[in-house]
């Protein structure tokens, strides 16, 4: 083995003979070093632990020392607020979401001491003009009506010019509601029903008389005028020191079933526009939270497809919508001799019903509704039970319906076995239920029999005084109560056309 | 810094930017309402896709046509509304349609709305009632950004127009006689309609003549021009400063 190198040689043929020799005071500061030294303070501008103790023999010897000047020290609840951190609070407290935030505080509990008072917006009444026909509603004082400012009975306006929007002049005031002439209106009812309790006032406005359908009220005048219906009767309220509270109710599905409107093109619209009532009406409260019941009321017509489409929508509405109520039938006989309308007096009656809906949702959250079929069986041969929501009666003496082919109907109650009526021969009442016998046992499926009430197709005129009509014979027991503004009258809750479907084996 | 809640009667509002998810959901295409009214609020784009654009640093929507919405017209009676706009006039000369910003069919000069249209060299923002009875005319010979407000009033039956807070022009108030919709708004069935320009449901072609961005668009309870001055102004002012208006 020739030329041998040590390490050493090695190293420094590869000129790297300092690699494991250098001595400390010959190494450079490195890059890195030099920046991690850049971090520190010199020593000299440091106290030291000695230092430190030293002058905190003397507490304003030590703040001067710290740099504090004569600051002393105070109790937490002592210490004032820093300019700097003042300036960082106040820069929080506005920010928007802060404000915002406390903007909607504000909202939500305005007016919450006032008393209250109901904004009643009436939506697609009969033709004729709104009108008071009754002296007790004046004399409670407290019910308003602002539409003109005028006499109740010189309602004009709105029957003669329903396309337009309303002049502030006739929004611009109220009165109170008095007698007016023999005029078809339910304002006068739900005024003297819903003050008192919640309500120390109300202002009832009745808006698109005479224009019913969905269409109607969604063009044009009517849709301005609930938009300034709603304003208005806020504002008027809030002038007199009230708290207003808006809610509303609508008899327009009547228009609607003779009008070959289908089911999804109503409820479409419907459900737009009453969602855009209660919005406006959270809007105009400036109460964002604020949910205004919707009160509705089932056609009175039941002779066609068309009226059981709207009826149809109108379950769905109230059912998909919070806030909204379906009322159900709630007609009071007698009617006018058209057999449509009912009389002033039948017309203030309803508007009682609807009064007292509104009360029991404000006052105890209890929403009204309609007298339905809940549950049937059938015993395979002609015995069939039918349960509804509440006890029910019979009652001959306030009926309203069409006359329907007695040979197959009893009390309105219809059985149709895979798409063929079978006549009901026999119906009897106990508490929730209605035992009914049929005439011969059908041959279908359990699947294929419904049971219908009130639901038969007939050209008849409405009349009433028989027992076997198709319409309002089968009434919630007890659930009537004595008029206010007539003693012989009691408003009840009729059974509406239904059709029960889910018929199950006893 | 002015807010649109610090105006009494704040009803509904709008800031057309995809930037929050407080502003708009993209699945729903829907721009939240501002004012804390909830869903039954919100504009919801039903036709077409949402064209967002940034033009100088600002976010905002191009209405162009290619989409189309609608939201539930607070105002439709008397009222007022604060935007914020940007129009951008691509050809001279004479145009079929114009940009809706909200109202009624486009195609309709009897319907209410707020209205973008083009006259010799001026952009014109219009805000009509029906049949034309009241509209009130704001002017701008350029392309630049905009703030501005109107106001219908019924108990002075007079339109308002301003677009910078101070100087507010009043229009012709229409007769006594004439009835309500002369001074009333909206009377469209399915609520208001947002950036139609064709005024055709379901016509998505794109506008190349004259379109709008839009920014901001807030809506009050009657006329804050005569109520509420003072703090309408200082909105205007932040949207302003906010918008780099000079």
């Amino acid at each position: 083995m020739t030329d041998t190198k040590t390490p050493a040689q090695v190293r420094t043929i590869l000129a790297v003979d300092q690699l494991d020799n250098t001595s400390d005071a010959d190494k450079p500061v490195s890059t890195a070093g030099q920046a991690a030294l850049d971090l520190k303070s010199d020593t000299s501008a440091v106290l030291t632990k000695a230092d430190n103790l030293a002058s905190l023999a003397s507490a304003p010897t030590a703040r001067t020392s710290l740099g504090l000047g004569d600051a002393a020290v105070k109790d937490e609840d002592d210490l004032s607020i820093g300019t700097a951190t003042q300036a960082a609070l106040d820069a929080k407290a506005s920010t928007f979401t802060g404000l915002r935030t406390q903007h909607f505080r504000e909202l939500a509990s305005a007016r919450d001491t006032l008393p209250k008072a109901a904004v009643v917006i009436l939506l697609g009444q009969s033709l004729n003009a709104a009108r008071g026909s009754i002296a007790q509603s004046a004399a409670n004082g407290k019910t308003m009506m602002f539409v003109g400012g005028a006499h109740a009975s010189a309602w004009g306006f709105w029957s003669t010019n329903v396309e337009n929007a309303a002049h502030y002049s006739e929004m611009a005031s109220s009165v109170v509601l008095a007698e007016g002439g023999d005029g078809q209106s339910p304002c006068a009812g739900v005024g003297a029903a819903i003050v008192g309790g919640v309500f120390d006032r109300s202002y009832v406005c009745s808006i698109a008389i005479g224009s019913r359908g969905i269409d109607k009220l969604s063009a044009g005048g009517p849709k301005a005028n609930l938009a300034a219906a709603i304003e208005r009767g806020c504002a008027l309220a809030v002038a007199a020191g009230y708290d207003p509270q808006v809610m509303f109710y609508s008899a327009h599905g009547e228009a609607d079933a003779t009008a070959s409107m289908s089911e999804d093109d109503y409820y479409a619209k419907a459900k737009f526009y009453y969602e855009g009532a209660q919005l406006q009406a959270a809007q105009f409260m400036g109460k964002p939270r604020y949910q205004a019941p919707v009160i509705l009321t089932q056609p009175i017509l039941q002779q066609n497809e068309d009226a059981r489409s709207i009826k149809e929508a109108i379950r769905r509405i109230a059912h998909d919508t919070p806030g909204v109520i379906d009322l159900g039938s709630i007609y009071q006989w007698p009617a006018e001799t058209d057999r449509i309308h009912p009389t002033p007096t039948s017309y203030v009656m309803r508007g009682e019903a609807i009064g007292k809906a509104f009360r029991s949702y404000f006052e105890s959250g209890d929403q009204t509704i309609p007298l339905e079929i809940v549950d049937v069986t059938w015993d395979g041969s002609t015995e069939f039970v039918a349960t509804f929501n509440a006890p029910i009666v019979k009652d001959t003496t306030l009926n309203v319906g069409q006359n329907l082919v007695t040979t197959l109907a009893e009390d309105g109650f219809e059985w149709i076995d895979n798409g063929s009526q079978v006549a009901v021969t026999a119906i009897s009442y106990e508490g929730y239920k209605v035992r009914g016998t049929l005439g011969a046992g059908p041959s279908g499926t359990t699947a294929q029999q419904v049971l219908r009430i009130a639901e038969q197709t007939t050209p008849s005129t409405l009349t009433a005084g028989a027992t076997n009509l198709a319409g309002s014979i089968v009434r919630a027991d007890k659930d009537g109560w004595p008029s206010i503004i007539d003693h012989t009258y009691d408003n009840r809750v009729w059974a509406m056309p239904q059709r029960f479907t889910n018929v199950r084996d006893a | 810094m002015a807010y649109a809640f610090e105006i009494p009667g704040y009803m509904q509002g709008y800031i057309f930017s995809d930037s929050s998810e407080d502003y708009y959901d993209a699945t729903s295409k829907t721009f939240h309402d501002q004012a804390g009214y909830g869903d039954k609020a919100g504009l919801t784009i039903h036709t077409g896709s949402t064209v967002f654009d940034t033009l100088d640093s600002r976010r905002g929507v191009k209405l162009d046509n290619t989409f189309h919405g609608s939201f539930k017209m607070p105002i439709p009676w008397q009222g007022s509304v604060v935007a914020v706009m940007r129009p951008e006039l691509l050809t001279s000369g004479t145009h079929n349609s114009y940009p809706l910003i909200f109202g009624d069919a486009s195609s309709n000069s009897s319907n209410g709305k707020l209205q973008l249209s083009h006259f010799s060299g001026q952009r014109r923002l219009t805000w009509g009632t029906p049949n034309g009875s009241l509209s009130a005319v704001d002017s701008q010979a350029d392309d630049l950004m905009r703030v501005f407000s109107a106001s219908t009033d019924q108990l002075t039956r007079k339109s308002y127009v301003t677009n910078d807070g101070s100087t507010v022009t009043e229009a012709t108030a229409p007769t006594s006689t004439t009835n309500g919709n002369a001074v009333a708004v909206e009377s469209a069935i399915t609520g208001a309609r947002f950036g139609e320009i064709k005024g055709i449901s379901g016509n998505v072609t794109l506008e190349t003549d004259l379109v709008v961005r839009m920014y901001e668009m807030h809506f009050f309870a009657g006329n804050i021009w005569t109520n509420h001055a003072t703090k309408a102004a200082a909105f205007m002012t932040s949207l302003r400063a906010k918008y780099g208006v000079s």
